[in-house]
């Protein structure tokens, strides 16, 4: 099973170890193996990860995650933000490969737990004595043992010096709070106070002896887009008089748009697409409360959805939609769901269901062919005020790629291409926001946040080099005469030059795909609700604490791509 | 005020991180120190009297050891606060203990009867701190002491401590010299842990079970635990903790296909025809069947499917595994394993995407119906590396039937001619030709596409066009050769390409392709489009670039093989007719001019071809056949697989786990009576002669301190007579640590004693009133209404929660 824990920097440095035997490898030893395979991943793929930066900036910049050291030994490793976590395995006993991987998850829910987020190089360096503490509990004997935060709280104190004169100030702001709230609330500031603190409790996922002055407990709703958005014809949508409203929205904007009315029966309609949700909560909670949380679900298919073991899941397949749990202290994530787009039968659910941005997108456009135009009509929802973070990016084909990917026959092959070659992406106009050619065919349309009542637009062109002045052709002509082979030089530039050039520049340019950002609060696409959330019994906390109730509605985006 | 003080307070909050800081380089600066000082500095406050500076000690000890560093120099100063009281200080001191103590096991011992006394210790967090320690000093002098101090907490009343204990057994393991009498006695205290009441000890005991089951797999009694828990695992399977319920489902897997029959398929609505699970679920002959399973395995199967809802992603794949090993797929769908699989494989961790991704494509192409539904969800996104988006593509093109391969293909042309890494767009061509194999139709519309993309490709992509044009053709000719229009289909498609060559923009590889895909084919052609081709090829030939003019010389050498193999056995053995008429073929003259042509060539290669041409092809007719034989081989279709090889590893990690062993004969299953359940073992209450004194006891009575000091001490450890004595008297000590364990866990089977009894009214009672409450609370409905919508509209972030919070205090 595992043989050793190890934390890096991004660089590769030691921070910390942990070997589970004395015969375990160290850190050091392992080093040169560790960095030739993640340099080499990196080589494989020069492509992927230095060209595309649209593909890396999803956090994984290296694709490999598993490094086989030699037949009995392997690493995992899991990069943060700031630090990369390597748990060495033994083959023969790690059958289930996804095991590490998951005990890393667990290994920064505690790290996080108890050092803060995010990670920081100084607080494991500084805690180190207490990170072998958790890890001694969390692995025993090689296997992962206690691995539930809640529970290595029972197990290991964490209080440094410090925070002992810090709690002590924060109990006293806590009891001027509570004497405060005794004036409207008087039960509230009643603790009970647990006799026994030896006593451990029988619910494995939350830690015993939970005491709270303020009682709280946060729902948060997250749910994440992503889809593919392909334009489609009407004529070829086929049975399509149920769309019709969305078409008369779609002429509309073809109305106003200033350049030409003949795309304007193209539509844009999923592919594919599923909304990721999550409902996370926090609880603040003193002693052992029973929960019931209700969420509205009705009309949407929830695809089976995972559960933190906390759910009671019999009342669950009795009533879908009715979480009753004891609940974690702390951060959790209570339930985890998708719902496909394909489960909806009509296109109108499936549209109603990608948030509140519709978006109108033009290409082909002007004499050359060569612009396009984005209009995004934002949804008037009364509980969402403004769209956060609104970012467009546009991608063309990049090119540079091609030079690169295929070193071995890099002589002649990609100089066809290279005739119309993106060279910058030039916005005409634009109602809101900035617009910047970010190199190798991407442009980004930054927005921020913008009040949900404006309509933003651009109207831009794509410049290549075909289109550019004839001096950058010859320079082409030229290069394509570079050929290594003797005879191949006497006649490979007329071929290769000119003759591609003419039927390609007719043809029009446009952006291969657009990939939409946003986030924002007060509503979720699916339309999930909390109905209600009640304490159904609360042993340890007060019979009239009424503790504080939050709910909050997150939308996110993940891949929310526009196809040309 | 609120205000300001929770203002105030979250100051602090943010100053916290700061001291944090500063506390760093407080107490880091010993392990900065230069060693040569360190040496003396940290044994001076090991040894000092102030348990402050003993704990800094240790703490610089172990992160000595955390930065990768010896820590064995300062042995003998840290064994020395073995028998500290406090709690932090004991805890590093056995950590350091547990890792050096197998190099100095002199001085470790002296540390034994320590931790041994702290085995009856009140806490049970520290009795199970000292028997994971004790075991965890992997010195083979003390096991007798490590095994009874064994037998003595696998009936710890405390539960953590029992599972404390199991993995101490596997720790024990480990020691080296263990002899096989202690290894059995080992694995009769772990059957008994197995067989706990308490479901967390049954968990430390399976993680234990499944790490000694590999050390001795080849033992054939190592299945004799199991047998009797089977039910009982199948009934608690989802009351234990993740890691366990993987391991449990992976040898309860095993052995089900160890000891269980194979499930038997029958066609509905006809129970006359019977067969056992094939191993090939595509070699199911009925479209639709019905499953009847052995109890035990239909017990087992069914406990999986609660856990489908389960989040750990490894659990998750461990019941995927269990059911597609052990059931027909139509299980795997009734299940609906597919989702909780497809939402992984499309979730935002990539790591553990791509391994739900490969699972996917392992089990697509052994039964591509159970995903098929889903087909869409494995189209690419533009952001996905490239190991998941060849993967996805690998899955895709499993997944093309009938019905869906119209959008399959749809796409797969998209990702081809429109992704932004030529990786990914070589990939989607491969996948494209590994749909071609559905049917000829496809495989028709298919070639048609590639032909008409190759005059728009450039590259590695049309590279990958020509391989798949290659594959497609060749895969006609191999299958179909005998029926007339397929034949055709290849001439046609020949010319086709024939065609496409006197495009002058053409692509050199691209050229030297189609050449040898019209030399190749020109023998079923029979030599209709080849000696055309040649012809107009010739002419450019010195204009041609090395690998072009290597082709053509190639395809003339073959148009003139075909013309030598064809005279030949027109006129048979006559030499001279045969130097006759091919001296006047005009096949065999162009292949002449093509091998005076090669003769000057620039390229050693070139040249070196064409000498060895000449021989074959311009000597005597008897080498004819051998000409013949050695161009027109037929050459193997190539295999259009994906060519990932990013994540071989990942690929060989996980097949290695989803194999699983084959299903035993069923003439030499043992009976089912073997898994009748064996009693459950409850160790709070394990006499029952000392319920009943305890519910003599009253709750209020203090409990007198428990100490059998010299239950096991070293004195044991060298006489083995008193070793027994000690032992009952430590049993009876023990029963009484159980009941004050009762009184402790508040374990609700525990009827009999008064003050659980107490206890459990207390509950009931508060119970009662809180639903009380709750009905109030429904009165005021109004009420909670308004709290309901000041929290809706109050959504913005946490930090505004905390002002709306103290506002309204």
């Amino acid at each position: 099973m595992f043989e050793a824990v190890y934390i890096a920097d991004r660089n590769n440095t030691l921070i910390y170890e942990y070997l589970i035997n004395l015969t375990s490898p160290t850190f050091k030893s392992l080093t040169s193996i560790i960095r030739l395979n993640q340099n080499s991943s990196g080589k494989n793929h020069g492509g992927t990860s230095s060209h595309s930066h649209d593909s890396s900036n999803n956090g994984s910049d290296s694709e490999k995650s598993l490094i086989e050291i030699n037949q009995d030994f392997f690493v995992v490793f899991e990069k943060t933000t700031n630090v990369i976590i390597y748990i060495l395995c033994s083959t023969a006993t790690t059958p289930n490969p996804i095991i590490p991987f998951t005990f890393i998850h667990r290994l920064i829910e505690v790290m996080s737990d108890y050092f803060g987020t995010p990670l920081a190089l100084t607080k494991i360096d500084a805690n180190n004595d207490t990170l072998t503490l958790l890890i001694n509990e969390m692995i025993d004997n090689g296997m992962p043992n206690v691995t539930d935060f809640n529970k290595l709280r029972d197990l290991i104190p964490f209080k440094s010096f410090l925070s002992k004169i810090l709690s002590t100030s924060s109990d006293i702001t806590a009891a001027t709070n509570k004497s405060l709230s005794s004036l409207t609330n008087p039960q509230r500031a009643r603790v009970e106070l647990a006799s026994r603190d030896e006593s451990l409790n029988s619910i494995p996922w939350r830690r015993s002896n939970v005491k709270y002055t303020n009682n709280e407990m946060y729902v948060d709703v997250v749910e994440t887009i992503n889809v593919i958005l392909k334009p489609t014809s009407k004529a070829i949508g086929g049975k399509n008089s149920l769309l019709s409203s969305n078409a008369a929205t779609h002429l509309d904007s073809a109305f106003y748009s200033t350049s030409s009315l003949k795309t304007s029966a193209t539509q844009l309609v999923p592919i594919v697409g599923s909304i990721d949700g999550q409902v996370n909560f926090i609880s603040h909670l003193t002693g052992i409360p029973l929960l019931q949380l209700i969420l509205s679900v009705a009309g949407l298919n929830i695809q089976l959805p995972s559960f933190h073991q906390c759910i009671n899941l019999e009342k669950y397949l009795e009533n879908p939609g009715t979480l009753s749990f004891i609940p974690p202290d702390g951060k959790s994530t209570l339930m985890n769901y998708q719902i496909d787009l394909d489960s909806f039968e009509t296109r109108r659910d499936q549209l109603s269901l990608l948030g509140l941005i519709d978006i109108d997108f033009q290409t082909g456009l002007g004499s050359n062919q060569n612009e396009f135009e984005i209009r995004l009509f934002i949804k008037n929802v009364k509980s969402v005020s403004k769209i956060e973070n609104l970012t467009i990016e546009i991608f063309c084909e990049d090119v540079i790629e091609e030079n690169s990917n295929d070193n071995d026959n890099n002589t002649s092959n990609s100089n066809n291409i290279e005739d119309d070659r993106i060279t910058n992406i030039k916005s005409g106009r634009i109602t809101h926001g900035d617009f910047n050619y970010k190199g190798h065919g991407r442009a980004e349309w930054n927005l921020r946040t913008i009040s949900s009542t404006i309509q933003p637009m651009i109207h831009g062109s794509i410049i290549t080099t075909a289109l550019d002045d004839s001096s950058s052709n010859s320079e082409v002509f030229k290069e394509s005469s570079e050929q290594p082979d003797l005879i191949e030089g006497v006649t490979g530039t007329g071929k290769n030059g000119e003759d591609t050039k003419s039927p390609r520049a007719l043809s029009s340019v446009k952006p291969l795909f657009l990939k939409l950002s946003y986030s924002h609060k007060g509503a979720v696409p699916s339309g999930i609700k909390v109905d209600s959330l009640k304490i159904i019994s609360a042993k340890g906390l007060g019979e009239t604490v009424k503790p504080y109730k939050g709910v909050k509605y997150i939308t996110k985006t993940g891949d929310f791509i526009v196809r040309s | 005020m609120a205000d300001s003080f929770s203002k105030i307070s979250s100051m602090l909050e943010s100053a916290k991180d700061l001291t944090i800081e500063a506390a760093v380089s407080a107490s880091s600066r010993l392990t900065d120190t230069p060693s040569s000082q360190r040496t003396q500095e940290i044994p001076k406050l090991l040894n000092s009297r102030v348990d402050r500076d003993v704990l800094n000690g240790m703490k610089c000890v172990i992160s000595i050891i955390a930065r990768g560093e010896d820590g064995l120099p300062y042995f003998a100063d840290v064994v020395k606060n073995v028998s500290t009281t406090n709690p932090s200080i004991r805890s590093l001191v056995l950590i350091y203990l547990t890792r050096y103590g197998e190099v100095e096991p002199d001085t470790a011992l002296l540390s034994i009867n320590t931790i041994q006394r702290s085995l009856t210790e009140k806490n049970p967090i520290n009795r199970a701190q000292a028997i994971k320690s004790l075991a965890g000093i992997r010195i083979s002098s003390i096991l007798p002491i490590v095994l009874l101090c064994i037998k003595r907490t696998v009936t710890d009343p405390s539960p953590l401590v029992r599972s404390a204990t199991a993995i101490a057994i596997g720790k024990a393991f480990d020691i080296e010299e263990i002899e096989s009498s202690s290894r059995k006695q080992l694995i009769e205290f772990l059957t008994k842990l197995l067989s706990d009441s308490d479901s967390t000890v049954v968990s430390a005991a399976i993680k234990t079970y499944y790490k000694v089951k590999v050390e001795f797999a080849s033992s054939s009694k190592i299945w004799e635990p199991i047998h009797g828990n089977f039910r009982r695992f199948c009934s608690i399977i989802k009351d234990i903790d993740e890691w366990s319920q993987c391991f449990l489902i992976d040898f309860l897997t095993e052995y089900c296909r160890k000891f269980l029959p194979k499930p038997k398929l029958y066609m509905a609505n006809d129970t006359n025809q019977v067969i056992d699970l094939p191993e090939d679920y595509s070699q199911i002959p009925f479209p639709i069947y019905e499953v009847s399973f052995d109890n035990d395995l239909s017990l087992f199967i069914n406990s999986l499917k609660i856990l489908i809802y389960s989040r750990p992603e490894s659990v998750l794949l461990a019941v995927s595994r269990a059911v597609y090993s052990l059931a027909p797929p139509s299980t795997f769908k009734e299940f609906q394993l597919n989702l909780p699989l497809v939402r992984i494989a499309t979730s935002q961790d990539p790591h553990i995407a791509l391994f739900a991704l490969q699972t996917i494509s392992y089990i697509s192409w052994k039964d591509n119906t159970i995903f098929a539904p889903n087909f869409k969800r494995f189209y690419l996104f533009p952001t996905d590396s490239f190991a998941v988006a060849s993967c996805k593509l690998d899955i895709l093109s499993s997944l093309a039937g009938e019905n869906n391969i119209k959008y399959i293909l749809e796409e797969l042309k998209y990702y081809s001619l429109h992704s932004r890494n030529s990786a990914i767009s070589q990939e989607a061509i491969r996948a494209i030709g590994r749909c071609s194999q559905l049917s000829p139709e496809w495989n028709k519309k298919i070639l048609s596409w590639c032909l008409k993309q190759i005059k728009y490709t450039n590259g590695s992509i049309l590279n990958e066009l020509l391989t798949v044009v290659r594959y497609l053709i060749q895969q006609k000719n191999n299958f179909t050769v005998n029926i007339a229009n397929e034949r055709e289909d290849i001439i046609h498609t020949t010319y086709k390409l024939s065609l496409i060559l006197q495009d002058d923009s053409l692509n050199y590889e691209a050229k030297a392709c189609i050449i040898w895909i019209i030399g190749e084919f020109n023998d079923v052609a029979e030599n209709s489009i080849g000696p055309d081709a040649l012809r107009l090829l010739v002419k450019n030939f010195a204009r041609e670039v090395e690998s072009v003019r290597y082709q053509i010389l190639i395809l003339a050498a073959k148009v003139a093989s075909y013309e030598v193999k064809r005279i030949k056995s027109e006129v048979g053995d006559n030499d001279f007719e045969y130097n006759e008429r091919l001296s006047t073929n005009i096949n065999f003259k162009m292949f002449q001019h093509v091998l005076n042509l090669a003769k000057y060539d620039s390229s050693y290669d070139t040249r070196d071809r064409a000498r060895m041409l000449n021989v074959l092809l311009n000597s005597t007719s008897s080498q004819a056949e051998l000409a013949s034989l050695f161009l027109q081989v037929p050459k193997p279709v190539p295999v259009v697989t994906s060519k990932n090889d990013s994540n071989a590893d990942l690929t060989k990690a996980l097949s290695a786990y989803l194999s699983v062993r084959d299903w035993s004969n069923e003439a030499n299953l043992p009976s089912s009576s073997i898994r009748k359940e064996v009693p459950v073992i409850q160790n709070s209450l394990s006499a029952a002669g000392i319920s009943s004194v305890s519910s003599t006891f009253n709750k209020s009575v203090s409990p007198p301190p428990i100490m059998s000091t010299r239950s096991i001490s070293s004195e044991s450890y060298h006489n083995s007579k008193p070793v027994a004595a000690s032992a009952k008297q430590s049993y009876h000590l023990q029963s009484l640590d159980e009941f004050f364990g009762n009184d402790e866990e508040e374990d609700s089977e525990v009827g009999q004693s008064s003050s659980a009894e107490e206890d459990e009214e207390e509950n009931s009672s508060t119970d009662e009133s809180s639903e009380e409450e709750e009905e109030e609370g429904g009165e005021e409905e109004s009420d909670g209404e308004d709290q309901e919508d000041q929290y809706e509209v109050d959504d913005s972030d946490a930090s505004s929660k905390k002002a709306f919070l103290s506002k309204g205090s």
